[in-house]
This record gives structure tokens, C-alpha cells and sequence, in this order.
């Protein structure tokens, strides 16, 4: 049977005219940048934006056809392409069908360090009124299997939740009995400085699988000083427990964790250094949180955003380095910004997202059984402002908690498709709303994005992440990829490092 | 942009202000507003309406910020908001069959 070919003329550019599809656009660098609906994006000219917003872009033009495959126009040559278009929007928004993933228990506020930038009141560790009971945990529990969600993620915090293990293994052992009888997956991470590290504790992951997370601010200077306990050696007790950890449970199943403290500034080389010297292949760069501890040091902990900005370019710069030499090294905040910015997939990664995680991606059960919308919220309440309490394990249902209006009112005041400046923002689908954040340093939710943090910090790590990947360095195009494929470049292209 | 008026006494008082005047028929108070809002973080912005169509937007610069540079900005960020809202009016219909055909398609998992 003969194969039947469109006549020549069908592939003609169409000469009545194009419509325009909904993206949004900014200066950027002398050109315009568009992104559309689904984040996919291009740079224009100056003169040809104003010829395609006003309906007088040849057909012929290779910007017509980039727009056009792009998804930034239609034109009578195709279909409309909602179907596509809607499913790439649902993909980037398929978060939202996994309600509250991950649940945090807050099994003891106690802790041995006194860190100058912790998120929480720490007390001494010898005040059991400050761990969570048996029977909070059970209330907890039941509160975590109403949720939809699959796979669950339990996160154990503190303080240091360690000086809690029994209450630890009581909650592992009845969320597996329970996982199993409802069919669900469930994932078990412990937040902890490793200090009460055990023989019993390492045995019981291993037996349940549980991951372990550490902090690690960089050499043994900067990490003693940023993380004070009796003895000063905090830096030698996690660094050495982290090869315990390895050797014991695999190599990959610790991971670490750094803030940036007002020392850090000055040290962007120096602790990179440490991450490689300590066999770890992912670093994340992170601003210290303004609650807690945090605001009332802050002479020793605060800097301006612009210190911060500077610190994280050169930490950057010289990670790129390292991948260039052959070292494998993801920074993870440009990791989750990239994959916003190149691809269709969501991060879970609850800080940057709309609507923001509070409530809907992560819960806190906090040790005397009340329920934050965050971390971040009970940090605040720490310091005297339940504004983001849900309730009580004891007092509250599941739907007045994750249900009712105070959790749907804050929900609504966090998405940035109708926030102001973020409404009209090109950045808007590779970006997020911290209510926190903004509730924190701003006094209200939604916040005011000419003055807010969040905002520039967000708008000029992009900006710079754009900068390079559409440079002039052919060396950082296949390396952002390897990051969000979580592999070496060699593996992606023979040849490079 | 106009100067301050010649008034001796407003003079001394509204030192580094600066005065705009706008026709709300090129730019609907939605657009105005939108880059007022964006220029808070530089200036205090006041809003008065003239006769007829023309608005009257008084800048005073915050923290030293150059008043005039951010005139020129605020113009050339009116013309851009302008470009938006058209370009949002425009692509409205389609935006919105594209969330619902998102949503409506969506798999919404299980609810206890």
C-alpha cells in the first residue's frame, strides 16, 4: 500500500495569523525571558517580543517556530495544545496529590549542643518533662495513617531526638505493624548530631532501615563554633560517627547537613573542602532560618542577604570547579532549581513550592502533642507564637487539624499564582511561597515581596543559574544535567569529566 | 515627569520628591498599581487624581535610593505591566482551560 505524504503545501507557515498562549516575561540582560504556564522558557530580542506580542512575527522567522514549539503561540498549521499543556501543569503539580508525606516527630527537645543558630529552645538533658509521652506518639500515629498519602516519611527531630531512642523504636516498630496492614510504603530518617550514637542504635537501623541525618558545618574550626557542647569536640564526635554509620548501615545511608553562620561567610573554600574530604557527593547551601535561636544571637549567626548571595556564588564557582577536575558534587539547592527550571517534574521539596508545603506536605507532632504546619512553625512557637498551631493530638480531630479553615486559610495566603509581584513574576512556576519566612521577618503571610529575603534571594540564584546554564561555558550545560540525573558527567557525555 | 511645585514652603518640606503624571486611559489603575507596589521597597508612593483622565503620582526616595533612576525604571516598568495585563487578557480563556482540563484529569488519590 503506497505511504500518502501531505502535500507540500500543508507545511507552509500559516499566513492568518497566531494566537498567543498565557506566559509571563522580565528584562533579563538586555532581552526578554518568557516562561510559559509550564515553566518552559526562551530568550527573545527586544524587537522580535515586540513584533510577537503584537501579532507581527513572520511565520517564517526560526523564533516563530521556536515560540510555536515552545508553546508560546498556536496558529492554524496545529492543534491547540491544551491537553498537552494541561498535562505538563498537572505533572509540575502532581505534589499536591501526595497530602502531607511527611510527618516529623519531635520525640525530645533536650540536647546536649547549645548551637548558636538553633531552630528551637533547647534544654538541659536532664529534664524529661521535655520528651514526647507514649501516649502522645500513639495519638500521633493514628493522626499519620488519615493522611492519603503513600509513601509515608517519618522524620524523628529534636532537639536531639537520640535521647529519646526508646520512644524511637516504640514508633518505628507500630508505624511498620500499621504500614503493612494498609499497604503503604514508609521511609524513616533520624535528625541527629550523633552524639549518643550506640551500638543498640546502629543495630535497630540497620533492622528497620533508617536513614540518618547529621549536620556537618564544615572543618573542625567553623563546626566547634557554630555547634558549642560540653567538650567542644562536636566536629570530631559527628565526623567519627559518620564513618561508624557507613560502616555499619552503607555508605549512603548518612547524610549531612550545613548552615550558614556569619563564620561560614568567610569560608565558602574550606567547608566545600570538607564535604569532599568527608566522601560526600551532595552539599546544600543553607541560609540560617530566622526563628529561634537564630534572632536572638544574631550578632553571631545574622548577615545580610548580600553576604549570603556572595558566599553562595563563590561555594558554587568553586563546586563547578571540582565536577570540571573530575570530583562528583551536586550543590542541592541549584540541583532543586534547576529541575524546576529544565524539566516538567516537581522536587518535593516543600520550602519552594505553590502552594507552599505547610500542612499539606509536611506535619510536626511537636513532644507535648501539638501540630505545626512546619519545622519552621514550631521554631516560632518556641519563641512564643503559636500562629501556625493546628491544634493537639489530644484535642483535635484529624479534619479540624489538616481539614479545617485555619490550615486552608493559611494554604490560600501561599499561592503565588495570586500574590502580589509573584502574579505577574517570569520565575513564578520555578519558585515558591515561605509563609514563614514571611511571618517572620515581615509580619504577615503573604508578605511584601519588594522587601522580602525570600523573594531576591530566590529571584537572584535563579537569575545567576540561568546565567550559566545559557553562557558561554560548554561545560555547565551537561553538568546541571548530571546534577538533576544524580549522576557524573562522564556517565551522560564519554569523554567529560 | 513635572517638577515640584514653586511653592517656597512645600519645597523644603518634600525635598527629593518627584512628581508623575499618568493617563489612565494608557494604563488602567490595575497596571499603576501593580508597579506601585513594586517600587515600595525605593520610594513612598502617593496617588491623586486630576481632572479628567490624569493621575498624579508623587515618589519620595527611601534610604538614599536616586529618585530619578527610579522614575525612569517605574516608566519603563509601566510599559512592561501594561504588556502583561494585555497579554494576560488575551491568553485568559486558554490559561483557564488548561488548569481545569489539569485539575479535572487529576488523580486525586485516597480520602479517609
Amino acid at each position: 500500500m503506497p505511504v500518502t505524504f501531505h502535500t507540500r503545501e500543508h507545511f507552509a507557515p500559516p499566513t492568518d495569523g497566531y494566537g498567543l498562549l498565557p506566559f509571563r516575561f522580565l528584562d533579563f540582560d538586555g532581552r526578554k525571558f518568557l516562561v510559559n504556564e509550564v515553566g518552559e522558557h526562551l530568550f527573545l530580542e527586544q524587537a522580535t517580543f515586540e513584533a510577537f506580542v503584537s501579532h507581527h512575527l513572520a511565520p517564517s522567522s526560526s523564533e516563530y517556530s521556536d515560540l510555536k514549539s515552545k508553546h508560546f503561540l498556536f496558529d492554524s498549521g496545529a492543534d491547540l495544545p491544551v491537553s498537552l499543556l494541561a498535562t505538563k501543569y498537572r505533572t509540575k503539580r502532581s505534589f499536591l496529590a501526595g497530602f502531607t508525606g511527611l510527618h516529623i516527630f519531635v520525640v525530645s527537645l533536650r540536647c546536649d549542643h547549645s548551637c548558636h543558630y538553633c531552630q528551637v529552645s533547647r534544654v538541659s538533658v536532664n529534664r524529661q518533662k521535655y520528651d514526647m509521652s507514649e501516649e502522645t506518639a500513639h495519638r500521633a500515629i493514628d493522626l499519620v495513617f488519615r493522611s492519603p498519602a503513600n509513601p509515608l516519611k517519618i522524620e524523628f527531630q529534636g532537639g536531639e531526638p537520640l535521647l529519646n531512642f526508646e520512644l524511637i523504636q516504640l514508633i518505628v516498630t507500630e508505624v511498620e505493624h500499621r504500614a503493612a496492614l494498609d499497604g503503604r510504603l514508609v521511609e524513616f530518617v533520624i535528625a541527629t548530631n550523633l552524639a549518643f550514637l550506640s551500638d543498640e542504635v546502629l543495630s535497630f537501623c540497620r533492622a528497620h532501615e533508617v536513614l540518618i541525618s547529621t549536620s556537618l558545618d564544615g572543618p573542625a574550626f567553623l563546626h566547634n563554633a557554630n555547634r558549642p557542647r560540653p567538650g567542644n569536640d562536636s566536629y570530631e564526635v559527628a565526623t567519627r560517627s559518620i564513618e561508624r554509620v557507613r560502616e555499619e548501615l552503607g555508605y549512603d545511608r548518612v547524610s549531612a547537613l550545613m548552615t550558614t553562620s556569619r563564620l561560614s561567610l568567610d569560608h565558602p573554600i574550606e567547608i566545600v573542602d570538607e564535604y569532599v574530604a568527608r566522601g560526600f557527593d551532595h552539599i546544600f547551601l543553607r541560609p540560617v532560618s530566622p526563628y529561634g535561636f537564630a534572632l536572638r544571637t544574631r550578632n553571631k549567626t545574622g548577615y545580610e542577604l548580600d553576604e549570603f548571595l556572595s558566599f553562595y556564588r563563590t561555594a558554587l564557582a568553586y563546586i563547578i570547579e571540582l565536577n570540571r577536575s573530575g570530583t562528583f558534587l551536586v550543590e542541592d539547592y541549584a540541583k532543586i532549581l534547576l529541575t524546576k527550571i529544565l524539566t516538567p517534574f516537581p522536587t518535593g521539596y516543600v520550602d519552594l513550592q505553590s502552594p507552599a508545603g505547610i500542612g499539606i506536605g509536611v506535619a510536626v507532632y511537636n513532644y507535648d502533642g501539638d501540630v505545626y504546619v512546619s519545622d519552621e512553625a514550631r521554631m516560632l512557637a518556641e519563641m512564643g507564637d503559636k500562629s501556625f498551631r493546628l491544634g493537639n493530638v489530644h484535642q483535635s480531630s484529624y479534619e479540624e487539624l489538616f481539614l479545617g479553615e485555619k490550615l486552608k486559610s493559611l494554604i490560600a495566603d501561599t499561592v503565588i499564582e495570586s500574590l502580589p509581584v509573584c502574579a505577574d513574576c517570569a520565575f513564578q512556576s520555578y519558585c515558591g511561597s515561605d509563609p514563614l519566612e514571611n511571618f517572620a521577618t515581615q509580619g504577615s503571610v503573604v508578605g511584601h515581596r519588594p522587601t522580602s529575603h525570600f523573594h531576591k534571594r530566590n529571584f537572584e540564584i535563579i537569575s545567576h543559574l540561568i546565567r550559566l546554564y545559557y553562557g558561554d561555558d560548554p561545560f555547565l550545560r551537561p553538568l546541571f544535567w548530571s546534577w538533576i540525573n544524580n549522576r557524573p558527567v562522564r556517565d551522560l557525555v564519554p569523554g567529560m569529566s | 515627569m513635572t517638577d515640584a511645585p514653586e511653592t517656597p514652603v512645600r519645597r523644603v518640606q518634600e525635598i527629593d520628591a518627584r512628581y508623575v503624571e499618568l493617563d489612565s486611559t494608557l494604563y488602567t489603575e490595575s497596571v499603576v498599581f501593580r508597579v506601585c507596589h513594586l517600587f515600595t521597597d525605593r520610594c513612598s508612593i502617593s496617588l491623586e487624581r486630576l481632572d479628567g483622565p490624569r493621575l498624579r503620582l508623587r515618589f519620595q526616595s527611601r534610604d538614599g535610593a536616586d529618585p530619578d533612576q527610579a522614575i525612569r525604571q517605574f516608566n519603563n516598568e509601566l510599559i512592561n505591566q501594561r504588556v502583561r495585563a494585555d497579554i494576560a487578557a488575551e491568553t485568559q480563556k486558554i490559561r483557564e482551560l488548561i488548569v481545569a482540563q489539569a485539575f479535572a484529569e487529576a488523580d486525586v488519590g485516597r480520602i479517609t
